[in-house]
């Protein structure tokens, strides 16, 4: 699967976006490619003038591979805690952990 | 097939290689009950993979003053002069251990869990008022008498980790069912030998039976911090398996699910200085 590429206005770049091209100034590399930028980055960016960057658009998931990566967690929480018995502690550990791993899918 | 006790191991424990002079002249140096800083950060200069260490822990994401910490006298005032005798302890016996290479065994994993752990115990530590770099650096030495199996007797570590594998057990109940004894006595036993803080001491020993410690042990913050590390798989791997967690320790550390959850997310996001814990 290719990711899809998009040109963004510098203020509206977010931390965390994911540069596809290098970030150039009068010949220099400001930043390379594949740099996860910071806020401090951006506002180093926006100092230097610099109009727009190339970054990487969020992934965008289908419902599909939602629900396959929410199935790999549960599996994989499961895994984790087959030993865990009927103990109450553990049975609302498990959910927390369950819980806090597919909050993180969507 | 040769029978060992915990007496072979603790009497093993003397070949091991000691501390460098300088880190033992530094611990014997921050025991005193009037320490000067100057002094301190002198000291720790002339350790400079030891104060390599102590920066990166002063520059981690935690104290968010990334990048901005360039001395030591810096970041002896970032991470307060009273924590720098346990992170010490921690940041020079890790990288003393971590040459205690092991044929057959994954270092990988257990330095992966152990920094895992580091982070967790200081997320929790903060939470709850404790000390964050006394939970940091028992965490990082919390099983550190399991590398010492591993690297002394690995005859005894193999059949420990054959027998789990075959029941697909907890690995403290593999090591009690083949040896008779746990990681935890080895811990303790290094731990006493090289003087490490009484605290840090104790938390080896007890994490996985905080109940039989005071409430508000670091034992009970540690316990905890393993059983989170787990669940966030350090070290991951088809065959890990979250400890059972003590209802006694969880309930003494006073944390609701809701709160747990924000901070698995707080560990999660700390991820990458778990890597530089150990480099």
């Amino acid at each position: 699967m290719s990711t899809p590429i998009r040109r963004f206005p510098l203020d509206q770049a977010q931390p965390g976006m994911v540069l596809a091209a290098d970030v150039m100034s009068g010949g220099n590399v400001l930043l390379p490619l594949g740099t996860v930028l910071s806020a401090a980055q951006l506002a180093g960016l926006a100092k230097r003038e610099v109009g727009e960057i190339v970054v990487l658009a969020p992934v965008e998931r289908s419902a599909a591979e939602i629900e396959a990566l929410r199935v790999a967690q549960e599996r994989r929480v499961q895994r984790l805690f087959r030993r865990a018995g009927s103990d109450a502690t553990m049975q609302a550990l498990l959910r927390a952990v369950q819980a806090y791993r597919l909050e993180g899918i969507e | 097939m040769s029978e060992i006790t915990l007496q072979t191991v603790v009497a093993d424990l003397d070949r091991l290689p000691a501390l460098s002079a300088v880190v033992q002249d530094l611990l014997d140096y921050l025991q005193q009950p009037e320490v000067d800083v100057g002094q301190v950060a002198q000291r720790i200069a002339r350790d400079p993979t030891l104060a390599a260490r102590l920066l990166r822990v002063a520059n981690s994401s935690f104290y968010g003053l990334q990048g901005q910490v360039a001395t030591i006298a810096d970041a002896l005032v970032v991470l307060g002069l009273r924590s720098v005798r346990t992170l010490v302890t921690g940041a020079a016996v890790a990288s003393h251990l971590q040459s205690l290479a092991v044929a057959g065994y994954d270092g990988r994993a257990f330095w992966s869990h152990s920094a895992g752990t580091a982070l967790c115990a200081r997320t929790l530590a903060r939470q709850v008022g404790a000390s964050p770099e006394n939970a940091f650096t028992a965490g990082l030495l919390h099983d550190i008498g399991r590398l010492i199996l591993a690297a002394r007797f690995p005859e005894a570590y193999r059949r420990v980790e054959a027998h789990r594998a075959q029941r697909d057990c907890y690995p403290l109940e593999a090591e009690r069912e083949v040896l008779g004894f746990d990681h935890t006595q080895i811990g303790a036993a290094l731990a006493a030998r090289w003087k490490f803080p009484a605290e840090i001491t104790a938390a080896i020993s007890w994490h996985h039976s905080p109940a039989d410690q005071p409430d508000g042990s670091l034992a009970e913050l540690i316990h905890v911090a393993d059983v989170m590390a787990h669940a966030l798989d350090f070290p991951g791997g088809e065959d890990d398996l979250v400890p059972q967690l003590s209802s006694v320790a969880w309930n003494r550390l006073g944390l609701g699910w809701i709160e747990f959850r924000r901070l698995l997310g707080e560990v999660d996001a700390q991820r990458g200085d778990a890597d530089r814990v150990l480099e």
